[in-house]
């Protein structure tokens, strides 16, 4: 190491700043782990730096209340600003649960689209943030608006504000405490919140499950990241179920009012169950725990598939323990505060339109006119300047929460967004027990139809009830474990049976197109699709349009890892040959190309993460045992090095120190001999004695 | 391992304290933090803190806040302060304390500190009443022109030294003197919190923190500048000062809960195979 190069040193009590202008200014995380949330100071530079922010560019909303985190962002920018965190399915509950909030505080990072729809709707909004950087971007996005604040540094700073009416920690308390705070268990900070909302107010909480169903899934162990300063894992205190957290909430004198389980993931829920429902006998049908059930294993190792691992979890009437979220409306006790539950019509309607952050934009003079081309990374810009969302044609988008037809007080059973499709496209729709115990569908009359590009979405198709039956997907899985030939034979062709039905002639017409083995429920003798609500606006030719359907279940066979009774070597195309060939239908290559194409079409006007970029198999055990083996290598060969070079160090530091102390003694020793008369006399005396010898040794 | 282990004596305190003898620079297998600092314990930057050594820092919130910037290794041992006090504590008779030692905030090597020095003397007079010691560090006391603002406003300057190396014993002396100065006086004072104010108040001094803080050439954001400071440490700035705060703030930043034992730091720093009195 050449350190007089490399080291540069600060100052002795280095309070103050010592670095070279000229030095690497970027801090990137330099572990293994996941990181990438610092922020690069560098970069930070070019938007105001943290010393200058304070002194220029300041917004006014923005109110540092100390131990802020400088250099941390909780919330990554993205750039085509679209919300895919669950924002619709918790923003339709929250809606519900308080149709017209007075003062709310956020605790913790929420998707800024959030931000800007409680804003709309709130008397004013405040949130609290630890980043710096995010606190900053959040206040400038709010710079004109009178009613949103955000505080930023140490949440127990915050208690000398008036408590609020509502309290919102959806992001659960795991971002919360800033760096510089001691640790905080899950009770304390529980206890640090409720002191936040006033008598009478509302907090809902989100509650990660750290035995949730991914963590069944989990291939990897936990692996700190950056973010966490306090090892994960171990809070003695965080709940351990719906009744810890109620029991918490009683305590601190809250009565829980509903309790859902959040689904598919913690971080991005798109149905919410209530409890109870889950807790009853009463199973939920496949058609809405398919949704539930999404395979989401985000390219990180498994052990097993999620989505297999989830439907046990339903079957076994575990759902409501195993969740990985739970998410829990709960009432302070005491005298409701003025401006909360009560209907407030024009404040709420107000919110939603142009809803930039996430909810369908509602343009009311768009009609039926398609929409305009060239929006922004292939999403459609909607002409009310909420770029990046599919457009609605209806008047009105979301919930007529305040127009009381008594919806506003009432909490549902379930809610349920997305399914197929990415977060614009979610139509957030309660689930309930009809009279005679089947589960309805509803969709307010006033949803907004979707439409983008060849694809249309009718939500109101959604409304009635939810088809009982197993999954196809499911069923011809199972076909495929038992080597069962002749089951997948009778189903496939039942299939195409009951499509060749519904065909117009040599096409299929577009709302059919969507009749795929995950969006299909086998009824007895017959099919019924899950979400009849999107149709193509052109029918498609059957053979491509039931090409598509076999070549995606060929696709979801082999991502599942699981046994089938076709060679092991087989891709999905070759696999789709032969399911077309199962069915007995001829086999075509150019409708095969025509099939991928329209998934792919599919694929990115839906913006979901469907299978069309091929088979996504999770990396396997096999796979990880030979690059342990590899690593292993590694580390001994640096560990070799290392060693070596730690034994040349210490030789030449002992080598050097030698030198050093010779250098030394030949110094002294020289500066006590070298007076000039002593040296002469000396080489006088030598010569004397030489001559002298001489003449003694009769030498010439 | 790094020269900085070696600056203000800090390695010849740790090697005082594991039993060599107070002569030895012994080299530490990994990267003592040597000074206060409110960041993670080190520069900004600090890519010569090669990954694979331990990072010994002064306080956990270092090791968290250092976390939290992609820093790994740290290793929470106090400060070699902490480490010299334990070895030098309070004598019982204590001599007289009298008046107030001031550190003027300095800068280094590569960038000179900005401020005026004629200002905060008429400050320093307007809110001390005692006699008034003015410690400045060895590059300011160098200077005749910083020097000469001090002495002749009638204060009694002095440098603990300069910081030294592992080679020259210069350093060696530097946080003994300090403690000694210290214990002298009766108030510790700077316009900035610093390393200085703390080591006071951890040795019952009052502490005063106020003056023009002065500006460093090219002061790096990521500290956050004197607005953080003041938002961290409110109580901490002032003229007076409550010194019970300042002590407990004093003890939690130079981790005096974190000390560990002799047997531990040589396993820590590489010593255990080393034989008393030699270096390695």
């Amino acid at each position: 190491m050449n350190e007089a190069e490399s080291h540069i040193p600060p100052t002795r009590g280095s309070h103050s700043p010592g670095a070279p202008s000229g030095g690497a200014r970027t801090e990137g995380a330099r572990s293994g782990g996941v990181s990438g949330r610092v922020v690069a100071a560098g970069a930070e530079d070019r938007a105001g730096p943290a010393v200058g922010a304070e002194s220029q560019a300041m917004p006014e909303n923005l109110r540092l209340v100390g131990g802020e985190m400088l250099l941390w962002s909780d919330e990554p920018v993205r750039a085509d600003g679209r919300d895919d965190s669950g924002g619709a399915v918790l923003r339709e509950l929250v809606g519900r649960a308080v149709p017209a909030p007075g003062r709310v505080l956020l605790v913790g990072p929420h998707p800024e689209g959030f931000v800007e729809w409680l804003a709309g709707r709130a008397r004013s909004v405040a949130v609290a943030l630890r980043s710096f950087p995010d606190a900053r971007r959040l206040a400038a996005r709010h710079a004109g608006h009178d009613g949103v604040t955000v505080y930023c540094g140490r949440l127990e700073k915050l208690s000398a504000t008036q408590p609020y009416d509502v309290v919102l920690a959806l992001d659960g308390f795991e971002r919360v405490h800033s760096a510089e705070s001691p640790d905080h268990p899950w009770r304390d900070t529980l206890a640090e919140v409720v002191r936040l909302v006033a008598a009478g107010g509302t907090l809902i909480l989100s509650a990660r499950n750290e035995l949730g169903v991914q963590a069944f899934a989990e291939a990897k162990p936990y692996e700190r990241a950056d973010g966490d300063w306090f090892p994960g894992g171990l809070d003695q205190t965080h709940p351990s179920g719906h009744e810890a957290i109620g029991g918490e909430l009683a305590s601190h004198g809250f009565g829980v009012e509903r309790c859902y389980a959040g689904f598919p993931t913690a971080r991005a829920p798109q149905a919410l169950l209530a409890v109870e429902a889950l807790d009853s006998a009463a199973a939920l049908p496949d058609a809405i725990t398919a949704v539930a059930c999404a395979r989401t294993h985000g390219g990180r190792p498994l052990l097993a598939d999620p989505g297999q691992l989830a439907r046990k979890m339903f079957r076994h009437g575990l759902a409501g323990r195993l969740a990985p979220v739970w998410v829990t409306v709960a009432g302070r006790h005491g005298d409701p505060p003025v401006a909360a539950r009560t209907a407030d019509g024009p404040q709420v309607m107000g919110g939603d339109v142009g809803g930039a952050g996430g909810s369908p934009a509602a343009e009311a003079d768009v009609g039926g006119s398609p929409v305009a081309e060239g929006g922004v990374r292939g999403w459609p810009v909607a002409e009310g300047g909420a770029g990046g969302w599919p457009v609605a044609e209806a008047d009105v988008g979301g919930w007529p929460v305040a127009e009381g037809d008594g919806v506003g007080g009432a909490l549902p059973d379930a809610l349920v967004a997305g399914g197929m499709c990415a977060g614009a496209w979610a139509v957030v729709h309660e689930v309930s027990r009809g009279p005679a115990g089947e589960w309805v569908r509803d969709v307010p009359a006033a949803t907004a139809t979707l439409v983008r590009d060849r694809v249309r979405r009718e939500p109101r198709a959604l409304a009635g009830p939810v088809p009982r039956g197993a999954l196809l997907d499911d069923l011809l899985l199972t076909a495929c474990a038992f080597d069962d030939v002749r089951q997948i034979r009778e189903t496939l062709r039942h299939l195409v049976r009951w499509l060749e039905s519904r065909a117009e002639g040599e096409s299929l017409p577009g709302e059919l197109v969507f009749a795929t083995t995950d969006n299909l429920v086998s009824e007895g003798d017959d099919l019924a699709l899950i979400d009849p609500s999107w149709s193509l606006a052109e029918p498609v030719p059957f053979d491509v349009a039931l090409t598509r359907i076999l070549w995606r279940f060929a696709v979801r066979l082999l991502s599942s890892g699981q046994h089938h009774p076709w060679p092991w070597t087989m891709e999905p195309d070759r696999l789709a040959v032969t399911l077309l060939a199962v069915c007995g239908r001829p086999f075509d290559r150019e409708c095969l190309d025509r099939a991928k194409e329209l998934e792919e079409e599919l694929a990115v006007t839906l913006g979901a993460g469907t299978p069309g970029g091929g088979v996504e198999a999770p990396e396997s055990y096999r796979e990880v045992l030979a690059v342990r083996d590899r690593l292993r290598d590694a580390v001994l060969a640096y560990q070799a090095r290392i060693d070596r070079l730690e034994a040349r160090l210490t030789r030449r530091e002992r080598e050097l120190r030698k030198a050093r102390n010779k250098l030394r003694n030949v110094k002294k020793s020289a500066s006590r001999t070298t007076r000039p008369p002593r040296i002469a006399a000396r080489l006088l005396r030598l010569l004397r004695g030489r001559r002298e010898l001489r003449e003694r040794m009769e030498i010439p | 391992m790094d020269e900085s282990n070696h600056w203000y004596g800090h390695s010849r305190i740790f090697a005082r304290y594991c039993g060599f003898g107070a002569e030895n620079a012994l080299r530490i297998q990994g990267f003592v933090q040597h000074g206060w600092n409110y960041l993670h314990g080190y520069a900004p930057n600090d890519a010569w803190c090669t990954p694979g050594y331990p990072r010994f820092v002064w306080s956990e919130v270092l090791a968290r806040r250092g976390w939290s910037m992609g820093r790994r290794g740290h290793y929470v041992i106090g400060s070699p302060w902490a480490y010299l006090l334990a070895m030098e504590p309070a004598q019982a008779e204590v001599p007289e304390r009298a008046g107030t030692i001031w550190y003027p905030f300095h800068g280094w090597e590569k960038h000179a500190v900005r401020g005026d020095h004629a200002r905060l003397v008429d400050e320093i007079r307007g809110v001390e009443k005692g006699p008034v010691t003015v410690c400045l560090y060895w590059l300011e006391y160098r200077d005749p022109e910083i020097r000469k603002w001090y002495e002749r406003a009638g204060f009694r300057v002095i440098c603990h030294g300069d910081r030294g190396s592992r080679w020259d014993g210069r350093g060696s002396g530097f946080l003994s003197k300090q403690l000694g100065e210290l214990r002298r006086h009766r108030r510790v004072a700077s316009n900035r919190l610093s390393s200085a104010i703390l080591y006071g108040a951890s040795v019952g001094c009052d502490v005063a923190v106020y003056g023009d803080p002065m500006t460093l050439e090219e002061e790096r954001p990521e500290y956050g500048g004197t607005e953080r400071r003041l938002r961290m440490w409110p109580e901490l700035h002032g003229t007076e000062i409550d010194s019970t705060a300042a002590r407990e703030v004093a003890a939690y930043e130079l981790g005096f809960a974190h000390l560990a034992g002799p047997e531990e730091l040589r396993v820590l720093f590489g010593w255990a195979d080393t034989r008393r009195g030699r270096c390695a």
